[in-house]
């Protein structure tokens, strides 16, 4: 893994950890360790996600009611737990994107103003 | 926070193995997998391990947080503070054994009055529906409640619609032979309709209530037994009914027995017998005798009812002027005519005394918990450095607190209902006067009132040392030795005994001046000396005493034999001796006056006398002459006034031979000529000033309720069982009640205030004493800080007494800043309580030169010790002291 000086790193703003999660687990059910990798992968480690800080969410994911959670085997044959995205937690990534996908016009509206039109 | 996860985590609390649990294994897996990662792109293992880890973070706050989002912190939390704070309180006895006393007496205090309160106020009677019950009486020009009479009550109850009975009542106190002679027992005649008024009736298996035909005259020798009554007299005998009962001579038959909940009106009514009114009767008008219950229709307001009654009786007055006239009608609910303005005056000082006390106990406690939080220094620190937050701290000791008070309320739980068995039997006549107390105990309501008490004490007495306990200031506490007091807490401490201090002396001051105010009230009663008279009461009921020539025929009997035992120096006979809360007031007309309007008219309580009742009474004749055989009946009418009342109707002007009326609604009065003056006598402890009293000679106004006055030669107890049997000789069926010295009677009145008088000075002086303890606390503390200090001082050459009194000092400052700060609020108190309570002064020297002498006494015992353990300090010892 290439070293990263730690300004180029962007911290998480709370709670749009759950919508990074949720639009993980879209392509198919992972466990934690995959998630991280996936967020750090599709982000090109952007975004510094400290593994640790996944838990504490995806129980908070299932709680909601998003997600759930099941043992499994992994590929390395080890046992790991896979969570899966529900129904609900379907519905709520979209709600959650399009909210977020708001939020970047807004800000972006304000940033450049002169190229809105 | 949203309500899913709530349930979410309702429901994992029951589940196992916990959510959290398996955490373990899945961090586990994740780092085992990030490693295999990392070896894969060619770490060495070593460093490949460490890289894993560095990637995840910080483990432990990982699974923590999560562990936080199952477990309901709140309870989790809880329940930790508490094992803790158990713990604690085992380590630390002395502390627990003290603090668990103090708060259980004030809790239990507290819970104890509060029973009595709840009862006084909320409960006098309990009946279903107890808002829907109003009772009617009238309102006399004086301002007495009088009861209806009966034409009147029949009027209203036929003309007023709003209500949907309403029923009346009278008292009768009957004679019945008990095991040892006659007795008097209580019981109360009632109308039509009265139980189902009030809604209550006889189990089915126990009787009946009274059908109509009860209620005829010749037809009303029936009888409802009260449970007590049945209980004692038959046994609780189940074939009772159909059996009979002897009252005043007569027998009744036993037709019902009442539940053991029913007591109406109030005061141990022993039976129920019917009102039959003959058609005479009916149509009086002018004798105010049927008190009156009645329940409101469905819809009906109490104020709606007040309204049309009083619309009803505004013709009534104008029908009848001359007995309405100047009668006012009041419409009260049940609840607030049975709940009057002395009991609740009684009720509240209670209640104040008991708040007071176990503000002082919390207050005390919290000192002992400031003391105690200064060893717990180390502990909190730490706690502090491992990431606790100042709320979660104060959380913490202020669970600890309010355990350790609501254990103590378990404690004072027990207490109370001791308390409360206590007083269900010892409280003063008056207070029974007025509201059963069988009904006195602990029951739900004061279990409540037990945690709130308890939960706030904890609250009050952990806050402060809460606050100052959780202080940051980390570097200080690790770093200063274990025997300095950290700054704020000790100015805490000042103020903590400072105020106990404050606390004591007002409550002393206000005891000391009640003390004072009622003992001269009850030992002050001009006019009369009682310590050789004692008195009875009797009563002629009408079934076995026809006419007045009969009743007095007795009075003449019973005098001349009780004139004739050996110990005896006079007898009388008199309508009510004074402190017997005998009442009859009459609006007068005096010769001068006639032209007087009858509601603005002077007022005097009446009195019937027999001839030697001044001499008996040592009331000395200040004019004219006693009554003679001269005035008997038909002879013209004559009346002796109280000296009062000759000042109060002809001020300055030569009384004897003029002339009075009694303003009497149903006949023509005629005029009484005053033959004589009598010296005033106060007749009720707490009367302000002495009373107008128009005597009448016994044989122009009889009675048939009277009592007999007796003055002997030595102690007048020892005369106790012979008046009984002189009037047993007379009549053997006739009870004498109120058997009491004169002394006795004026002891019993005022004894409910002696009780609060008596109780207030008990709090005082355990304030006192607990101020003391707080004071001998905090100078030994100050004592143990200063130690190196003293050492110093003493190193360079002070003298062991000096240090004494260096100690003393600080000791006598709290005594004379609280003592200061007390005698300024107890003076204001001092000013509140001369205002509301009849007899107590505001200004009594003893008491205010008394209580700080006593400060000042305790205050030097209580420092003492220290200064003298201070004075034997090693100043070697002390230097080398950390």
């Amino acid at each position: 893994m290439a070293k990263q000086k730690p300004g180029d790193r962007i911290e998480l703003v709370y709670g749009s950890l759950d919508m990074l999660i949720l639009r993980t687990l879209r392509w198919g059910p992972t466990h934690g360790h995959g998630i991280a990798k996936s967020i750090g992968r599709m982000s090109e480690e952007t975004l510094k996600v400290e593994h640790g800080s996944l838990y504490p969410a995806l129980q908070r994911l299932q709680q909601e009611g998003w997600i759930t959670a099941e043992w499994g085997v992994s590929k390395n044959k080890q046992r790991a737990k896979y969570y899966r995205l529900t129904a609900a937690g379907r519905r709520q990534l979209v709600a959650e994107t399009s909210r977020w996908e708001r939020f970047v016009r807004a800000i972006t509206g304000v940033l450049q103003p002169a190229d809105i039109g | 926070m949203s309500w899913r996860r709530e349930v979410a985590k309702f429901g994992a609390l029951f589940r196992r193995p916990k959510p959290a649990d398996d955490l373990e294994e899945e961090i586990r897996s994740h780092l085992r997998m990030e490693e295999q990662e990392n070896l894969e792109s060619g770490m060495p293992p070593e460093e490949a391990h460490y890289a894993a880890l560095r990637r995840f973070g910080n483990v432990t706050l990982a699974q923590e947080r999560s562990r936080e989002m199952w477990g309901w912190d709140s309870v989790e939390t809880l329940r930790q503070d508490l094992q803790f704070g158990l713990r604690m309180l085992r380590k630390n006895p002395g502390f627990t054994v003290v603090a668990v006393l103090t708060l259980a007496l004030g809790i239990g205090a507290n819970t104890a009055i509060f029973t009595l309160a709840h009862l006084l106020l909320n409960k006098p009677v309990s009946f279903p529906q107890l808002d829907r019950l109003m009772s009617a009486s009238v309102i006399t020009p004086g301002g007495d409640e009088r009861p209806l009479a009966p034409a009147n009550y029949l009027d209203l109850r036929a003309q007023t619609k709003s209500l949907e009975s309403i029923a009346a009542y009278e008292e009768w106190a009957a004679g019945v032979q008990g095991q040892n002679g006659p007795e008097e027992i209580r019981g109360v005649r009632v109308s039509e309709g009265f139980f189902a008024t009030l809604g209550v009736q006889p189990t089915p298996a126990q009787g009946r209530v009274f059908l109509d035909e009860d209620h005829q005259p010749g037809r009303e020798h029936v009888v409802i037994l009260s449970y007590g009554l049945w209980q004692r007299e038959f046994g609780g005998d189940t074939h009772v009914l159909g059996r009979e009962l002897r009252l005043d001579g007569e027998n009744y038959e036993i037709v019902g027995i009442m539940p053991a909940s029913f007591q109406f009106p109030l005061g141990g009514q022993q039976f129920w017998a019917p009102l039959a009114l003959s058609s005479a009767e009916k149509s009086e008008r002018a004798k105010d005798i049927l008190a009156t219950v009645g329940r409101l229709k469905d819809g009906a307001t109490l104020e709606g009812a007040r309204a049309e009654m009083e619309t009803v009786w505004a013709q009534l007055q104008r029908q009848y002027p001359r007995q309405n006239g100047e009668r006012q009608l009041s419409v009260l609910s049940l609840r607030a005519r049975l709940v009057n303005e002395d009991s609740r005056a009684f009720v509240i000082l209670f209640l104040f005394v008991a708040g007071f006390a176990l503000l002082i106990v919390c207050v005390n406690v919290a000192n002992l918990q400031l003391s105690r939080a200064g060893s717990r220094r180390r502990e909190i620190a730490v706690r502090v450095a491992l990431g606790a937050t100042r709320i979660r701290l104060i959380r913490q000791l202020l669970t600890e607190s309010v355990m350790l008070a609501v254990m103590s309320g378990a404690l004072g739980l027990l207490l109370a209902v001791w308390g409360v068995s206590l007083l269900r039997t010892n409280l003063p006549e008056q207070v029974r006067r007025i509201c059963d107390l069988t009904g006195l105990h602990v029951d739900v309501q004061a279990f409540i009132f037990m945690l709130f008490v308890a939960v706030a004490s904890g609250v009050l007495s952990g806050l402060a040392p809460a606050l100052q306990g959780s202080r940051m200031d980390l570097r200080a506490r690790l770093e200063t030795g274990s025997g300095r007091i950290v700054g704020g807490g000790k100015r805490l401490r000042n103020i903590y005994v400072i105020s106990e201090v404050v606390l004591s002396v007002v409550l002393l001051i206000g005891a000391g001046l009640m003390v004072k105010g009622f003992s001269a009230l009850a030992n002050h009663h001009p006019g009369l000396e009682p310590q050789s008279l004692l008195a009875f009461h009797v009563n002629l009921p009408s079934s076995r005493y026809v006419g007045s020539r009969q009743r007095a025929t007795f009075y003449e009997k019973g005098l001349a034999r009780i004139k004739s035992l050996p110990a005896v120096q006079g007898v009388a006979v008199a309508s009510g001796v004074p402190y017997s809360f005998y009442e009859n007031e009459v609006g007068v007309i005096s010769d001068e006056h006639t032209e007087v309007r009858s509601d603005q008219a002077p007022t005097a309580m009446q009195e019937s006398i027999t001839s030697d009742y001044f001499r008996v009474m040592h009331i000395p004749l200040l004019a004219g002459r006693h009554f003679d055989q001269r005035d008997g009946d038909g002879a013209p009418a004559v009346g002796i006034v109280s000296e009062s009342m000759a000042r109060r109707l002809w001020p300055g002007r030569a009384v004897v031979g003029r002339r009075v009326k009694l303003l009497e609604r149903d006949a023509d009065p005629e005029w009484i000529t005053v033959v004589g003056i009598a010296a005033d006598v106060r007749h009720e402890v707490y009367d302000r000033a002495f009373r107008s009293i128009l005597y009448r000679p016994m044989e122009q106004a009889p009675d048939n309720s009277m009592d007999f006055i007796v003055r002997s030669f030595g102690e007048p107890k020892q005369l106790f069982a012979m008046v009984r049997s002189a009037i047993g000789e007379v009549d053997k069926g006739e009870p004498v009640t109120h058997l009491q010295t004169m002394a006795q009677k004026i002891t019993e009145q005022a004894s409910a205030l002696h009780m609060v008088a008596a109780l207030m000075g008990l709090f005082g002086l355990a304030a006192i004493i607990l101020s003391a303890a707080g004071m001998y606390g905090v100078i030994t503390y100050s004592v143990t800080e200063r130690r190196r200090e003293i050492g110093i001082r003493m190193a360079l050459g002070a003298q062991r007494a000096e240090v004494v009194k260096m100690v003393m000092r600080e000791g006598l400052l709290y005594a004379v800043v609280g003592g200061a700060i007390g005698m300024g609020l107890g003076s204001f108190l001092a000013r509140l309580l001369s205002s509301l309570l009849y007899g107590v002064q505001a200004w009594d020297l003893a008491v205010y030169a008394g209580v700080p002498v006593l400060l000042l006494v305790v205050s030097i015992v209580a420092t003492l010790m220290p200064a003298m353990r201070a004075a034997r300090v090693d100043p070697m010892m002390a230097l080398r002291y950390e």
